[in-house]
């Protein structure tokens, strides 16, 4: 609001007829505080965050999920909620009630606590006389256990009107023991009417941008809605961190789009942003009250694995060189320059420093491993991932080596590519020391169907990028089989995302054996 | 990654500055609520108490006809009455036939500050002609705003005989909202670029791109302004319109009337000896910076 308009409504503010109060309008208090007949739980149900003891077990309640409260009358709703040994419920684990929120978006968190270590458990919700689907989860193993094998997958960059979720409907085929989400669960654009590459008809209030917390919530009930992504939900427990698109495109800390969008407007944008992601997901961290929310958290699988979930977008400093693809840019390597912010990478060196874990997992958004995207002798860099940040990557590469950290493994998101990398204490040196290795997982749909043509075998040279050992320009996810001797990745891509059912395959499939950084195609 | 032309995009949610933008406060406030999950059993009523609905004008004028993808709009907002921060809800709805984009606004609340949001209101084509009411409710106050519905050849253009009239254009970019009726929107500001207000093509590197606009009639013409993207962040000298043709139509014949060439700033003003034309047309030639979309904000012609 401008001078003009606001000089005219405060000369409207002060008539009468401006600011009326009325009785005429239907209270929300009053409307039915109880489900009836629509379905409520067509969002599915979904759990995450594992410990071995508990795992957050979430509904959020919508009979239409298009609308802003979905469907539903600005109530409180009780929902009951059970888990039991057996999809047929006879060896119940625990059961309660919850409230559904409307000042939440009607959604339901529960920890449910007192299970047992490295078991599967099912569990339902119930709410008036309607039951939600039934969702398969799996507890961490206990502390100090040695589990032979953890199964896990991990996807990110989920661009809704770029296709359908075929690599999510194959990733909930494997049953994986957990699922790592590394970011662009959602993206914030508007859609327009024809749906883009779904050729669904979307209604008109996702023509603009998500910015209110209304509208960041019903795209989470479009996005939501989609069955393949539900399954993916409902078959194992997930473990989320977000990247850019759930807030704005690249932003960066405190620093938002600029222009016209002030930093005050923007952290307004990220905390309405922020609680529509906690709202959506199957987190156990506190209920979102701003624009500042700790993401980052560690997941413990016995002696086999440690997961770290970073978050590298919410206290990085802002891109240099004004963002993008760069040669040259002295910035880059500026000492003083954060990408974690220097509490939480303490938490990660502290973390990893501390760990009897036997493969050392970050799991998070952006390529680690150097990427020039340059094919002659210049060197182009992205600004906006760790390239862009090369002391504070430096610091945790560095970091690593000083801790003899044991078998360092990033997994990645963000740039819709398959690759496969080795880690390097100097990208610049091929003959410097391997730190770990790094997968970077490809999008769910996000840029289209891709191109099977591109791409570096597995196992294959780059000139460019000697350190790099696989890529590809497909979509899909990524499945680990990780064991006490190796760990086993194979890149599952699919053809097409411009219509439903693609058939999925393995792209390419790289071992790291335990003690013996580096990369061998299988 | 960024995406090209979406990397562009800008949020729509503004916040205010200070008390003035708001409407009147009113009497004594309750105290504001508190909205911990793990709350007792009272239910926090529609939107947060001590909140006050606001709009950004005190009438909306609505023309009867337009491109749907350009509907009237305005701002909303609310304004905490308390120096603590909060999320808070208001609700909004609209005299039939009119429809509006969104029943409710909720949103982080800052101390200190009044968050809006834009709103469009949507007129059917076969409403009739007059006022209609459109409310805003939170903390149990309304704020009612007139919208008035008027026929395009009635509207106040201003001088302007591109206002509001029936664009087409070479192609629209998919990835957000780009609709070419938006360059007559009345809006020649950048903000909201990718929400509604811009119109970006779909064919990177390829040239030229057109983009025409139907004056409804012959008028005399012997000026166009054209607006292109300038932000801060994504200023005119590296994502802008740099090269392009300004011509005028007659009866189907197109004649050009001005070039321009080497643009870098976020507008251009094109004066030409007046003639007659029932349309102006953009011939988009070349743009600042790698990514070679045609982005055009607003044109304008007198």
């Amino acid at each position: 609001m401008h001078g003009a308009s606001r000089r005219s409504l405060l000369r409207f503010g002060g008539a009468a007829i401006a600011l009326a109060f009325t009785t005429n309008l239907a209270d929300p208090w009053t409307a039915r505080a109880s489900i009836r007949g629509d379905y409520p739980f067509q969002l599915g149900v979904a759990s995450g965050d594992p410990l071995p003891d508990r795992v957050i077990l979430w509904t959020r309640l919508a009979v239409r999920p298009l609308e802003p409260l979905g469907g539903l009358p600005y109530n409180k709703i009780k929902v009951d909620w059970e888990i039991a040994e057996d999809e047929a419920f006879t060896r119940r684990a625990g059961h309660g009630s919850a409230w559904a929120r409307p000042e939440y978006g009607h959604a339901v968190h529960v920890d449910a606590t007192g299970l047992r270590p490295g078991r599967e458990y099912f569990y339902r919700f119930r709410a008036g006389t309607e039951i939600s689907p039934v969702g398969r989860t799996k507890t961490a193993p206990a502390p100090g256990s040695s589990p032979d094998a953890l199964r896990l997958a991990f996807a990110s960059c989920a661009l809704w009107q770029d296709g359908f979720y075929t690599a999510y409907r194959h990733l909930a085929d494997e049953n994986p023991d957990v699922v790592l989400h590394l970011g662009d669960y959602v993206y914030e654009y508007g859609i327009l009417p024809t749906g883009g590459a779904r050729r669904t008809a979307v209604p008109e209030q996702f023509r603009v941008q998500c910015d209110t917390l209304d509208r960041f919530r019903v795209q989470y009930g479009l996005y939501k809605s989609d069955p393949d992504l539900q399954a993916a939900h409902q078959r194992a427990p997930w473990i989320v961190t977000w990247d850019d698109h759930e807030v704005l495109d690249n932003w960066a800390g405190r620093h938002g789009p600029g222009g016209e969008v002030t930093e005050q407007d923007y952290l307004v944008i990220r905390a309405n942003a922020f609680r529509a992601y906690w709202e959506n997901l199957p987190l156990r961290v506190p209920a979102v009250t701003g624009p500042d929310a700790r993401l980052h958290r560690r997941f413990t699988f016995g002696d086999l694995a440690e997961i770290n979930v970073l978050d590298t977008r919410q206290y990085r400093d802002d891109q240099v060189c004004g963002d993008g693809q760069q040669t040259g840019c002295a910035e880059r390597l500026d000492p003083a320059r954060q990408m974690l912010g220097a509490e939480q990478e303490k938490w990660l060196l502290d973390g990893l420093g501390a760990s009897r874990a036997r493969w050392n997992v970050l799991a998070q958004q952006i390529a680690m491993m150097q990427l020039d995207f340059d094919p002659g002798p210049a060197q182009r860099l992205s600004m906006d991932l760790w390239d862009g940040y090369k002391a504070a990557k430096d610091r945790v590469l560095q970091g690593m080596l000083d801790r003899q950290v044991r078998n360092p493994v990033v997994l990645t998101g963000d740039i819709h590519y398959n690759l496969a990398g080795e880690l390097k204490a100097d990208f610049d040196d091929p003959a410097s020391r391997t730190v770990g290795v790094e997968f970077v997982g490809t999008s769910i749909s996000s840029g289209g169907n891709g191109n099977a043509g591109t791409g570096l075998p597995p196992g294959g040279s780059d000139p460019v990028n000697p350190h790099l050992r696989f890529s590809s320009y497909q979509r899909g996810y990524v499945s680990c089989e990780v064991t006490r001797d190796q760990w086993r990745t194979d890149y599952k891509v699919i053809p097409y995302v411009d219509r439903p059912g693609a058939p999925v395959s393995t792209r390419a499939s790289l071992v790291t054996l335990d003690g013996a950084p580096g990369l061998q195609a299988l | 990654m960024r995406h090209l032309a979406a990397a562009l995009a800008v949020a729509a949610v503004t916040v205010l500055a200070g008390p003035a933008a708001g409407a009147a406060a009113t009497g004594n406030e309750p105290p504001a609520p508190t909205t911990k999950p793990s709350s007792g059993s009272t239910t926090p009523g529609p939107g947060s108490k001590g909140v006050t609905p606001i709009a950004g004008t005190d009438r909306l004028v609505a023309p009867l006809g337009v491109d749907p993808a350009c509907p009237a709009r305005m701002e909303i907002g609310m304004r905490g009455e308390t120096g603590r921060a909060r999320f808070a809800d208001l609700f909004v709805d609209v005299d039939p036939p009119l429809g509006v984009s969104r029943s409710m606004l909720s949103s982080y609340l800052p101390p200190g500050h009044d968050v809006g949001a834009k709103l469009l209101v949507a007129v059917p084509p076969d409403t009739p002609e007059g006022t209609y009411d459109l409310r805003l409710r939170a903390s149990r106050r309304t704020l009612t705003v007139p919208v008035e519905v008027v026929a395009l050849d009635r509207l106040d253009n201003g001088g302007n005989h591109a206002l509001r009239r029936p664009v087409t254009a070479s192609s629209q970019h998919t990835n957000a909202n780009y609709p070419p009726c938006s360059v007559v929107d009345g809006d020649p500001g950048s903000n909201s670029w990718a929400g509604g207000n811009g119109w970006n093509d779909a064919t990177a590197r390829a040239w030229p791109d057109t983009l025409a606009i139907d004056l409804g009639g012959p008028k005399q013409v012997s000026r166009v302004d054209l607006y292109t993207l300038d932000t801060e962040r994504y200023p005119a000298s590296r994502v802008g319109l740099r090269d392009w043709d300004v011509q005028t139509g007659l009866a189907g014949q197109w004649r050009t009337v001005a070039q321009v060439r080497g643009n870098t700033a976020g507008s251009v003003r094109s004066d030409f000896p007046a003639v007659s034309a029932d349309a102006v047309r953009i011939v988009a030639l070349a743009s600042n910076g790698a990514n070679d979309y045609t982005r055009v904000i607003e044109v304008e012609v007198r």
